[in-house]
């Protein structure tokens, strides 16, 4: 209740020159707000278009595929072997974490013990989810690495990034398939079948849209990061050729590179819009799968 | 009649299925965990690194090739805490402003564009980041105040203010827009300015999930590994003004982790560095969490 | 199974309507108790439902009309902390509520509606089959046989006959709610319990509805539970009144209606009490 609402500023001085200060006031205000908004809309426009602007006229399908040439290494050619590491990186992290996420997701939302488990599990999972990437690099150099003797390798960065992508992916089909309205649960059960019928001909179909987009979240956040496999499985160079205990060129570390040696600030270019490209064709082409995996659903 | 217990009769593939996904669950979690506890355990074994905690915190600098080497973090976390309170220091306004913008101003085609925009911006990678802050300030920061390399944590903490916005914004965007519709219509209806009505009462009953917007970029933003890197210079001594270099915390450990060698005293060392780390950010995360609890209870009220 | 009915319900077995042969019991429930997480909801509650008629629940809300309807087809535990304390429900005198019987197989055999129509994500025709599928039991049946059969014993095939392969999601609420009594009806179940089928529809709908329920008595028992005093009176041919958990009167519905025993009972009927 605005129980402590004072009229006087705006009614006792009758005057109409406090009313048409207050009018101003709130103008001014307005327009202050509309200029954050329009700063938080340009903000990540110019950023987009600088990039653009600057690089594409180094991308080419060329470029795409090529190897790194020219001295010193990667001042010319292409970034094909990171594309390759970046691609494999994120797959064999997906396929590490995506069904322990998604068992995970379907037990807390489906066979939970009691909302106190719940509860305690969503919590350690979100707090373990904000913990810093680059401490989850010195944890894969340290375990997977050193102690498991992994070396820096493909490996070693993938599982690396499945620990940072589970507790993404787990929140998401939690998220999605709590969201699916009880009455689903009901109508299925008393129909006499199993929950494990249930889940996977209802509830599993309602949720897909929720977890496609965590599944975007994931890898997004997963490709995009150097910190964690800086470590754990990246090279400079590589001739390609991606094996499981060989380290990789990855996007986010080669453009790191070009910059922190100064060896082609163009070729930088071009590697930053691959890797941005390549993350919104990522995003759009998920919507699309949101959209039919989810179209009987509507 | 005796009492009857509901026997939950389970399928076998109920309960296959059961047990298969605890067991998911259970994998993943314990993952997690064996992170912090390796951390830990990392950190504080090694004679050869047998500081306390105080010296390694305030009194010693960071020289691991002197001899005797020495081993601290002071001027990371005062780097850290530097570059962290700018940037917040910059998002904070800003991103409240696009909260506020959001919930009370925008109309709905504006919100649809704003969405996306906002999510474009999450999701630019840090390293991305970090080239564009190089490209455009730190090379401009060379020419208009005549340094001799333009890394410095103001650069470092402006872009870190870009990259923690867009989240602040939703929050913020989220807590206003959770207060009661009906609250609004009331005192709208008293025939007071939108100012007056955000000033009285939107920032109050918004409070907690204001509070948990700010923890949120701050722990986004302590965490930062890749701009800061590229853009805060990388000195080890405490900075004295904006444009010094600096080194906060996540910068620190990228950079001498791979000239570290296994169980080494410096291994260690950047082990507890990191550990300082987990442990601050966990804490604003447990923050975040009971802020988060009463948001829902406000929102509820 | 034909049943020695108690002398306490004898009143029920009279002016029984038009009823081919001997009225057989199906659903007797005995003295049941039921408690939410220690409250007690249901008191000794006895009913009985016959084979081919409808048994309309009545009484004001929050008397444990639904929470009654749900013990008969074992849905009672999917509300947490919900505990049948005592007595029992039968069955054609297999006990529901007894050590070995499967919850699953029980709501196999009796299927039930509720009040908010809800349509899975697949084709209407899947929609039908969804129960059949699991349970496999087709009986000789095929599968486009039993589509058209329960769609139009829901009274719904001719809206629907072009497009069955088509999401379900397109029907209307009214063609929901008949989706729904024809995925019950696919499971062939031996009775068909409905929780206020008609509340979240239009009158057009609900007339629809009702007329279905007329027709389906002639195969199987019908237990409705609804708050709508003149539906219960149109179609059903029995009610009973729940008041607070406890059944306070049985009979034939036009005997209620019109001379109910119990106080309070007319009170209610009468639109003294809500």
């Amino acid at each position: 209740m605005p129980n402590t609402i004072a009229l006087s500023t705006v009614t006792n001085v009758t005057g109409k020159r406090a009313y048409r200060l207050s009018v101003l006031r709130d103008r001014l205000w307005r327009a202050a707000l509309w200029t954050c908004g329009l700063i938080g809309f340009l903000l990540p426009v110019s950023i987009i278009g600088y990039l653009i602007f600057e690089g594409i006229h180094c991308v080419s399908w060329q470029f795409l595929v090529d190897y790194p040439r020219g001295t010193p290494l990667g001042s010319q050619g292409g970034v094909w072997p990171a594309v390759e590491g970046s691609l494999a990186l994120a797959s064999i992290g997906l396929l590490v974490s995506f069904p322990l996420a998604l068992g995970g997701g379907i037990y807390l939302s489906e066979y939970g013990r009691s909302q106190q488990f719940n509860k305690t599990v969503r919590f350690l999972v979100e707090c373990l989810a904000a913990v810093p990437s680059i401490i989850y690099g010195l944890f894969g150099y340290a375990f997977l690495v050193v102690f498991l003797n992994f070396g820096i390798s493909l490996i070693a960065g993938a599982l690396v990034l499945a620990l940072i992508m589970f507790p993404i992916l787990l929140i998401a089909v939690q998220e999605s398939l709590r969201a699916v309205d009880d009455v689903y649960r009901e109508m299925g059960l008393s129909l006499g079948v199993t929950r494990v019928y249930l889940i996977r001909r209802v509830l599993l179909r309602k949720a897909w849209p929720g977890i496609v987009a965590g599944v975007v979240l994931a890898v997004g956040h997963a490709v995009g990061s150097a910190a964690p496999v800086l470590f754990t499985a990246s090279i400079y160079f590589s001739k390609g050729g991606l094996r499981l205990d060989r380290p990789v060129m990855t996007l986010p570390t080669h453009l790191y590179h070009l910059v922190s040696e100064a060896i082609s600030f163009d070729q930088a270019f071009g590697t930053a819009l691959v890797l941005i490209a390549g993350l919104l064709i990522f995003n759009m082409s998920a919507m699309l799968l949101r959209r039919l995996g989810g179209g009987l659903t509507r | 009649m005796t009492q009857h217990s509901f026997t939950k009769t389970m399928d076998w593939s109920d309960r296959t299925v059961k047990t298969l996904s605890f067991l998911a669950l259970g994998t993943g979690v314990s993952f997690l965990l064996l992170v912090i506890v390796f951390v830990l355990q990392e950190s504080s074994l090694g004679s050869s690194f047998s500081t306390n905690l105080f010296d390694f915190l305030v009194r010693h600098a960071w020289a691991p090739m002197a001899t005797p080497p020495s081993y601290g973090i002071l001027h990371a976390w005062i780097s850290t805490l530097v570059i962290t309170g700018l940037s917040l220091a910059l998002a904070i306004p800003m991103g409240f402003g696009i909260g506020l913008f959001l919930s009370e101003v925008a109309p709905r085609w504006v919100q649809q564009v704003m969405q996306p925009a906002l999510e474009l911006l999450a999701g630019i990678p840090a390293v991305v980041y970090g080239f564009f802050g190089y490209v455009t300030l730190v090379r401009n920061f060379e020419t208009w105040f005549d340094m001799p390399a333009g890394e410095c944590i103001l650069i470092a903490g402006v872009i870190l203010a870009v990259m923690v916005l867009p989240f602040i914004a939703s929050t913020a965007a989220e807590a206003f827009r959770s207060v009661a519709q009906d609250l609004r219509e009331m005192a709208y209806g008293l025939g007071v300015t939108q100012f007056y009505v955000t000033r009285r009462i939107l920032l109050q009953k918004a409070l907690p999930g204001l509070f948990a917007a700010v923890a949120l970029g701050l722990a986004r933003a302590l965490g930062e590994t890749l701009a800061v890197l590229m853009l805060a210079g990388n000195s080890v001594a405490v900075p004295r003004s904006l444009l010094d270099r600096g080194q906060p915390i996540t910068a620190l450990l990228a950079t001498e982790l791979g000239e570290t060698m296994a169980h080494s005293a410096k291994y260690h060392a950047l082990f507890a560095s990191g550990f300082v780390l987990m442990i601050v950010v966990l804490g604003i995360n447990v923050m975040i969490w009971i802020l988060k609890q009463r948001f829902l209870e406000h929102s509820h009220a | 199974m034909t049943f020695q009915l108690e002398t306490t319900y004898s009143r029920v077995l009279e002016g029984v309507r038009q009823v081919p042969g001997p009225a057989v019991s199906t659903f007797d429930i005995h003295d049941l108790s039921v408690a939410f997480n220690g409250r007690s909801v249901l008191r000794k509650v006895n009913a009985i439902a016959l084979d081919r008629h409808v048994l309309a629940i009545i009484g004001p809300s929050g008397s444990g009309k639904s929470t009654l309807l749900r013990t008969m087809n074992r849905t009672l535990e999917l509300t947490p902390d919900a505990r049948v304390t005592s007595g029992d429900v039968l069955f054609k005198g297999e006990r529901l509520y007894g050590n070995g019987t499967d919850a699953r197989l029980v709501r196999k055999r009796i299927c039930m509606v509720h009040q908010k129509p809800v349509a899975f994500p697949m084709s209407i025709a899947e929609n039908v089959l969804f129960g059949v599928r699991f349970h496999k039991n087709w009986n000789g049946r095929r599968k486009d046989e039993i589509i058209q059969n329960c769609l139009e014993n829901a009274g719904l095939w001719d809206e629907v006959k072009d497009r069955v392969s088509e999401p379900a999601s397109r029907l209307s609420v009214g063609q929901l709610q008949r989706l729904c009594i024809a995925r019950a009806l696919a499971n062939d179940p031996e009775a068909l319990l409905m929780d206020e089928p008609c509340s979240a529809l239009d009158p057009v709908s609900t007339a629809r509805v009702e007329e279905l329920i007329v027709a389906l008595k002639r195969q199987l028992p019908v237990v409705i539970v609804t708050h709508n005093l003149a539906q219960a009176r149109r179609i059903s041919d029995q009610s009973l009144f729940l008041y607070d958990g406890q059944s306070l009167e049985q009979d034939v519905t036009e005997r209620i209606f019109t001379d109910p025993r119990n106080g309070r009972v007319h009170d209610f009927i009468t639109g003294k009490v809500g």
